[in-house]
This record gives C-alpha cells, structure tokens and sequence, in this order.
C-alpha cells in the first residue's frame, strides 16, 4: 500500500480489530437483535430462499405491499451462503461499522498532515456512543461505511482509479438507502459555499454531483414511484402514525446530541467548523461542514431521523477532531513550551476515552431488543397455532410475528403505503387499554385477529397486567409461562368480512 | 445547430434536429394516440376531465358574448361526441404546424426549440391539456395563430386581432397573458417595426383591449376559471408526486438550472417577468399549471442546452446523465398516463347519468359533489346542487331540510365520493334511512331517491 505506510496500517487495522471485537463481545452480551432488525432478517432469508426481496407481503398488516431499497439485503444474503444466517447478522453489520474508523482515518488523512490526527479521528468514530447499537442488523450499519467511502473517493477525484470508485459506491449507496441524498444536499451547500467565497470548483466535482443528482433521483423514482404518488412531499414522513411521529422526528435535544457524539469531538468540531468558514476557508473543509451543515438543518426542522443524522453528524465531527488536533498541535509548537505537545496527546486520548467509552458500553447495553422468553413464545405460535387468524402485538413486536410465527400482524414500524396508519395504531392502543369487551370484539373482528400476546414489554408499556377485557369462555390460554398469549373464540359478526 | 451539443461523434440527436418536424409530428400522434387507444381498449370514454364537460355543457349554453365557444358549439352539432377526439387532434397538430413556422420566423435555434418541444410533448402538463377539452389548450392555440399573423406580412398582421380576442374572452388572466406576450413581442421588435414604419400593428393589442371591455358588458369572465383538478401547492407543480398535470421533477431539476443561468442572457430577462407573474396566478388558482409547467420547460430547455453544451471532462458521464434524463421524463410520462386514464367519468358512470336521464322527470334536481356536476349536466341533463353543508351533515334533522330546501330528489354517488366519504358516519351512513332508495346502481356509481 503505497498511500499509508506499513506501521500506520498495522496500527489503523489494530484499531479496527479492538472495535470489532469491542463490538462482538457487546453483542453477545446482548440477547438478541433490535426489534427492527427482524424485517430485515426476514427479507434476507427470503432473498436466500427465493432469490427475491418479499416486496409482496402477505403478513405484514395483513397482507400489504413493501417499497425499500433491496442492496442491503442481497449484500447480507449473499454471505448467508458461506456462513449461517444468525452469524450473518451479528457479525457482519459490526464488521462493517469497525470498518468504519479505518475510511474515516483515510478521510481524516486528506484534510490533514500530522500523522497522529487521522488516528484520532479514527479512535472517536471506532467508540461513537451514537453507533452502539451492536445488536441492530439495519441498513445503516451498511450505508454508513459505504457514504463515508464515497466520500473519501471524492475527495481523491483527481486519480482515475478513484472517480471510477466514485461512480461504483455512488451506484450501490443510490440503491441502499434513500438517505443518500444527505450526499448530494452536502454538494449542494458545498457548492453554495464554494461560490459565495469565490472559490474554483474543480470541473470533474460538478460533473460528479450533476450525474449523481440525477441518477438518484432517477432510482429513487423507480422504486418509490406508488410512495411519491400516494404520500406526495410527505414520504419525507415516511407515514409514520401522528401519533408516534416524535419519536422518530424528535426536536433537536442538544444535551442528548452531547452524550451520543460525546462531548469532546462535538465542541472541538464547533471549534474547527468556525475556523474554517471565517479564517481558513479551505475547500476539503468546505466540503465536510456542507455535510454538518445539512444534518443540523434537517434536523432542525426534522426531516431526518434523529438517530440517524446523529450517526452521521457524529462521524464528521470526528474527522473535524483530526483537524482541531493539527491545529492545537501546530500552535502548541509556536508557544513556549513545544514539549507540551506530548502532553496535550496524552490528555486528549484519556479525555476521549474516558468520554466515549463508557457512554458506548451504557448505549449498547440499553439496547432494546427481545428477550429469550419472547423469541421462544413468537417462536411457539409459529410451530403450534393453526388456521388463518391475524395475530395481536405491539407495534414493536410486529417484525416478530411475521418472521418467527409466520403469522399476520396487525401492525409493524413499516408504515410506508399503508392507507390508515393513524387508525391501525389508535386501534392498536385500544386493543391493549380498553376495559369493553364489545369494542375490543370489535376490532378483533375488524382486522381478523385471533390470537393476542402479552410480553413484559407491553405491560411496561402500557401499565398493565393483563388485558382488561379477558372473560372466560371468549378467551383459550395457549401459552402458560410468564408470556401470555390467548385465543380469541368470541366474535360479534359470523363472518370476518374485512381482511386486516 | 449546436453541433457540440453532446460531443462529434453523437450523430443521432443532430439527425433528429434535422428532421424534428416529421420526428415531433410523429410523437404528437403518439403521444395522443396512446391513451385514446387505451380508451378504446378499455371501452371507457374518450373525452375524459371535469373541465371537458365544463366546456361541453358551456357551448350548449353559449351566449353572444361567449364567443370563444363557438367552435366547440358548431363542432357539437356537426359532429357525434366521439368527433370531438377530431377536433382535439386537429387543433394539436395545427398549433405543431404554427409552432415551426413561428421558430423559423422567429429565429429560434432549433437544437434549442426541438429540446422544448421534446419536453413539453412528453410532458404530463402537455397531456393534460390536450388529451381534454381545456381552455389552456385552445388559448395556446389562439395564441399561437395570433402570432402566426402578427409575424406575417403587413396586410396580413390585423387578422390576429380575431384569434387573440378569442383567446381574451375565458377569463381575464388570459387577457392579462396576452396583452403581456403581445407587449413582449413588440417590444422585441420595435427596431423592425420602427424601419418599416409600421405602427398599425400596435393597434392590435389596443383593439383587443377594446373587445374585452364590450365583452365584459355581456359578462364579467372570472379572473380564472375552476379550479377543477388541481389545488395548486408546490407539489402538484411535480407530476411525479401525484399532479394531475406539471412536470416530472427532473424536468424541475433542470429548470432549476436554467433559472439560474438564464439571467446572465439579456434577451431571457422578459422570461422572468413571465415565470413571476404566472407563479403568482398559480398562487391564487392552481389551473395555471400548465402555463407554470410550459415557462418551467423553458428553463429547463436553458438548463439542459447549458448543460450539455459545456465540454465534460468524462464524456461517458455526459451521455449517460442525458440519457438518464431521457429516461427520467419519458418513465413521468407513462406513470403519468395510467393515471390520466383514470379521470373521471367512467363508462360506468356514463351509463348510469344516461339512466338518471331515460328513467327521472327533468324537472328534478340531483345532489352530487362538486367535481360531478358538469358530468351530471351534461349526461343526464339535470340541474345540480352541491352545497357542502349537506355533505357535512351528521344528523338527519340536519340533513332533510337541507335537501328539502333545495327540492333534491336524486342523489348521485360514486365510487370516487364512497372513498372520500366515511361510511361509518355522515353523509353515507344517513343515506341508510328508510326516506332514501337506491334507484340504480352499477360498480362506479349509484342513484339514491329522497321522498
């Protein structure tokens, strides 16, 4: 490798080896994926299995159509024929966020010239609480390493080999997430920056952005055309319930944002992106906070999840470090005391550590994901439950009732062109809050379901013991351990006449 | 010619260029064809839109002062319904006709024009005019046969006075359109008009204004009609999102573009006055879509033709982006089309208006939406109450008076309403008294009688 050299490569690989094993060890430690997780893991083994993504689906809120980019899951599937698909998914979405560091350092290496600083950088985004989701097998844990290598491609625009790479992860980024266009938005700002400051914009830059604007939007359209039909400018949106919408979109909460980036990268990138707007005015440096730019816009006015455009917020910042730490560096050698320089080094590795690794430990083992019971009760209603009916869970344990008890849900966290969202989910409450047996009947009916599952977590949620509504004789227990699942045997038509 | 216009060796587009009338008049067909042939196949209506039958019911009911509907009216009585897809097409391809003679006297590029014409003619706006009976089709070509005669010899330049008041008479944003494109064009010209020592020919737009004002003596023509199909808004400027008209969102990408760079162009400033004033109609009624759409395909010409002008560093990327675009207008195009099929009224429908008429005394007055009325009038020849206090009614008290009052006797709904409507509460759910009869009904539509 001629562009690093052998020590630094070692180093920078060692780095990612401890983040990797870091995460491993987290995740199992952890029982299980997120809740999320499992449409993933579902669409995967249905790539496996079929060859196809079940954009056709028969059990999510029973029976519906799904709009998602599909490279994800045929990246996952395709590992899924060396090795089993529950190593699949622990190993590979931590494999590739370890790899993470080592793009950000490659990145951190362009826009600075001391040696430590990239290694900096690569240190914060190897312990980002933010990315402490071990346990998440998603499409961010993916989308974040390739973003980030498409980045680094067009920051070395100027070798062929590199706009080639460019095009290549630009193809596969188009294709993985909607989120993208986080990408193109940050070339847009950056090319506003570039223009106000009368900076020359490399020619092959705007080609690039051009050609890439339009292939997105082009791919975006092709797969998402009934979703920019239907929902028009609110598929930003996504259709999530009004109801829980905050959740996803939340205000910006500066005290949350200083724990999941840590505190230490998010002051110095303040620091670093004010010095380059008004005193270095650097175009690499321009590029990076058209990107920090953009996520505190979208977010500002929620049009990203939060989570997500803290996950990439978090990741800029930790390249800016590299540059604040050149900097510190640089002015340190100007004082009288240049062996302060050593010092400064020290301290700031303890600062980060101490910062950032404990609130990562505390991120992962907060996860929220089912336990063992739960799998094995979804599990139990796939292996023993007969006939068609529908199946009574949380919004959260949807995922579940679809890939592990085969089962139709009533709802799941894939709102995207379901018609009455808002109601499914007021419907939902109702089932697991009201006390009248005939409106709960009611809705049984309405959506067909005939099994109902209480897991611990609905009864925090919800407050409860049980469902207020249970009466003999309408209610058969199935599943007699701390997990209650009933039948439903009473209904108040004949015949179920709309399907869920 | 702009030769360079995507490198040397990219013959194709210069040949298309070349030979862009017969090219564009063969897309015309095409593009006209399609849904007619869809119609056909499908049984369905081939005069689909609510301002379609605005306009039929509007040239049955002409007065002196309506002029402009006299062609619609004289077309009616020659020909069967089905004759008026004759008419639509006649007009289309004259206004193609005038199109090319006006960019041969006008001086326009053709590389240029023939982009234009590539992005209007696949354009969901384009379709939605001219696939109906709408007055944003006729006005353009009015228009354009007013400037086909002011472009001409001296003699011939007063004989636009008559298309051009034509034009005037639907609403008095087209007459504010037309004295501004009139006023636009003379103020180009004003060097040439100024060597020949013609100044009859500023006499037209004062003649035209003159017209306007006795017209408005007849009827005072609303500032725009509508608003039909379409509520304005931003999104509903992008087919892609759902429009019933507009223009796919690379398109806007593009016009985007040109907005930007058409300011450096002194003889595009005018444009902007264009693009200003037509934005502001839109704010007030969206049914100046087509016109918003028609100034945005302009720029979007500009961005385009800047755009590929420029001599890329990686030609490859240049070919590609614009074959993206290519693909990108021509997928708005037919995801467009399946749902221009869907306009109301279906044949369905049709049948079951026709029925009102064969089987209902004339005297009676049907409750429907808004959006049916015209079809109402014009099938089942009936008169129409759509007071949305009914629709709102929750409660028979509230609802019987209502109707009373309004002597309606038949109710027409359909499958569009049902989907609109909550069945569990309102409107359909009082419809369940034993006062109302269903009198008809078939899978689109269905009769409801009061007593």
């Amino acid at each position: 490798m001629q562009f690093m050299e052998r020590k630094e490569l070692f180093f920078i690989l060692g780095l990612c080896l401890v983040v990797f094993i870091v995460r491993l060890v987290l995740a199992f430690l952890v029982p299980n994926l997120t809740y999320e997780s499992y449409f993933h893991v579902r669409q995967v083994e249905h790539i496996r299995e079929t060859g196809l993504p079940l954009f056709e689906d028969d059990l999510s809120y029973g029976g519906r159509i799904h709009r998602f980019l599909p490279f994800f899951h045929y990246f996952m599937a395709f590992f899924t024929l060396f090795l089993p698909l529950d190593l699949v998914t622990k190993i590979l979405p931590n494999l590739l966020l370890a790899m993470l560091p080592f793009i950000v350092y490659l990145i951190a290496k362009e826009i600075t010239t001391n040696k430590l600083a990239p290694f900096y950088s690569a240190f914060i985004t190897g312990f980002l609480p933010i990315l402490y989701t071990p346990n998440a097998f998603t499409i961010e844990t993916l989308f974040l390493p390739l973003l980030f290598c498409t980045l680094y491609m067009f920051l070395r625009l100027e070798h062929k080999p590199y706009l080639y790479g460019y095009l290549f992860l630009f193809l596969l980024l188009s294709v993985t997430s909607p989120n993208t266009y986080l990408l193109l938005l940050g070339f847009g700002i950056y090319l506003l920056l570039s223009v106000i400051e009368k900076k020359i914009i490399n020619k092959a830059e705007i080609e690039l952005i051009i050609f890439s604007v339009f292939f997105f939007v082009w791919i975006q359209f092709l797969f998402f055309k009934d979703l920019f039909l239907q929902e028009g400018l609110a598929f930003i949106w996504q259709n999530i319930p009004s109801q829980i919408i905050q959740e996803y979109f939340p205000k910006l909460s500066i005290t949350k944002a200083l724990v999941l980036v840590s505190i230490i990268p998010f002051l110095t990138g303040i620091f670093v992106v004010y010095r380059s707007l008004f005193a270095l005015k650097n175009l690499r440096s321009f590029l990076l906070i058209s990107f920090t730019i953009t996520t505190t816009i979208l977010a500002w006015f929620r049009l990203i999840k939060f989570e997500f455009s803290l996950a990439f917020f978090g990741v800029i910042l930790a390249i800016f470090f590299a540059v604040f730490y050149e900097e510190s560096i640089n002015y340190i050698k100007k004082t009288k005391f240049p062996k302060l320089q050593k010092s400064f080094s020290v301290a700031m590795i303890l600062l980060l550590m101490i910062t950032m690794i404990f609130p990562s430990f505390q991120e992962a083992l907060q996860q929220e994901t089912p336990s063992n019971e739960e799998l094995l009760a979804f599990h139990w209603m796939g292996e023993n439950l007969s006939g068609e009916g529908g199946v009574l869970a949380l919004l959260e344990e949807g995922h579940l009732v679809t890939y592990l008890s085969k089962r139709k849900n009533l709802m799941d966290d894939q709102f995207v062109l379901i018609d009455d969202v808002d109601q499914r989910f007021k419907d939902l409450t109702i089932l697991y809050t009201t006390s009248f047996q005939t409106q709960a009947f009611d809705l049984f009916d309405k959506y067909q379901i005939r099994y109902i599952v209480l897991t611990p977590f609905a009864k925090k949620k919800y407050d409860l013991q049980n469902f207020h509504y249970l009466a003999p004789g309408c209610f058969r227990r199935l599943f007699k351990e701390e997990i209650k699942i009933y039948e439903v045997t009473c209904s108040l038509t004949e015949t179920n006449k709309n399907a869920p | 010619m702009r030769p360079d216009l995507f490198g040397d060796r990219t013959r194709i587009f210069q040949y298309f260029v070349r030979r862009r009338v017969m090219f564009f008049f063969l897309l015309l067909a095409v593009v006209l064809m399609v849904p007619i042939g869809q119609n056909i196949a499908a049984g369905e209506l081939m005069i689909r839109g609510e301002e379609s039958y605005y306009h039929l019911v509007k040239a049955q009911e002409a007065q002196w002062y309506e002029a402009q509907y006299l062609p619609l009216t004289w077309t009616l009585k020659i020909l069967p319904e089905k004759g008026l897809i004759f008419l639509l097409f006649v007009m289309t391809f004259a206004s193609l006709a005038m199109y090319f003679i006006l960019e041969r006297r006008l001086k326009i590029e053709p590389s240029a024009s023939s982009c234009f014409l590539f992005f209007l003619i696949l354009s969901p706006a384009f379709i939605a005019a001219y696939g109906t009976l709408s007055t944003a089709a006729f006005f353009t070509f009015l228009i354009l046969c007013g400037f086909f005669f002011l472009t001409s010899r001296k003699k011939m330049r007063f004989l636009a006075i008559l298309p051009f008041s034509l034009a005037v008479l639907f609403e008095i944003f087209y007459f504010m359109l037309t004295i501004s494109l009139i006023a636009a064009y003379l103020h180009r010209r004003k060097e040439r008009f100024k060597k020949e020592k013609d100044w009859s020919v500023f006499f037209v737009p004062l003649v035209i204004i003159i017209l306007f004002t006795i017209a408005l003596m007849g009827h005072e023509p609303p500032l725009m009609l509508g608003p039909f199909d379409n509520e304005g808004g931003f999104t509903n400027i992008i087919s892609d999102f759902g429009s019933s008209g507009g223009i796919s969102f690379l398109v806007l990408l593009l016009a985007f573009v040109g907005a930007m760079i058409a300011g450096k162009h002194p003889l595009l400033y005018s444009s902007y006055f264009f693009l200003l004033f037509v934005i502001l109609a839109y704010v007030v009624n969206g049914r100046v879509l087509f016109f918003l759409s028609l100034l945005l395909i302009f720029f979007a010409t500009r961005g385009f033709i800047t755009l590929f002008e420029w001599r890329w560093n990686f030609s490859t990327l240049k070919k590609f982006t614009a074959w993206l675009l290519l693909l990108g207008v021509l997928f708005s195009f037919t995801t467009f089309l399946d749902r221009f099929n869907s306009l109301p009224p279906s044949a369905e429908e049709k049948s079951t208006l026709l029925w009102i008429e064969d089987h209902t005394s004339k005297k009676e007055i049907v409750f429907s939406m808004k959006e049916n009325e015209y079809f109402i009038r014009y099938f089942a020849k009936r008169s129409v109450v759509s007071d949305p206090k009914i629709l709102a009614a929750t409660y028979i008290n509230e609802l019987f008076p209502l109707l009373e009052e309004n002597n309606i006797s038949i109710i027409y709904i359909t499958k569009d309403m049902r989907r609109k409507l909550t069945e569990e509460q309102g409107f359909l759910f009082l419809l369940k008294n034993e006062r109302f009869k269903l009198a008809h009904a078939s899978k689109e539509a269905e009769v409801w009688l009061f007593r």
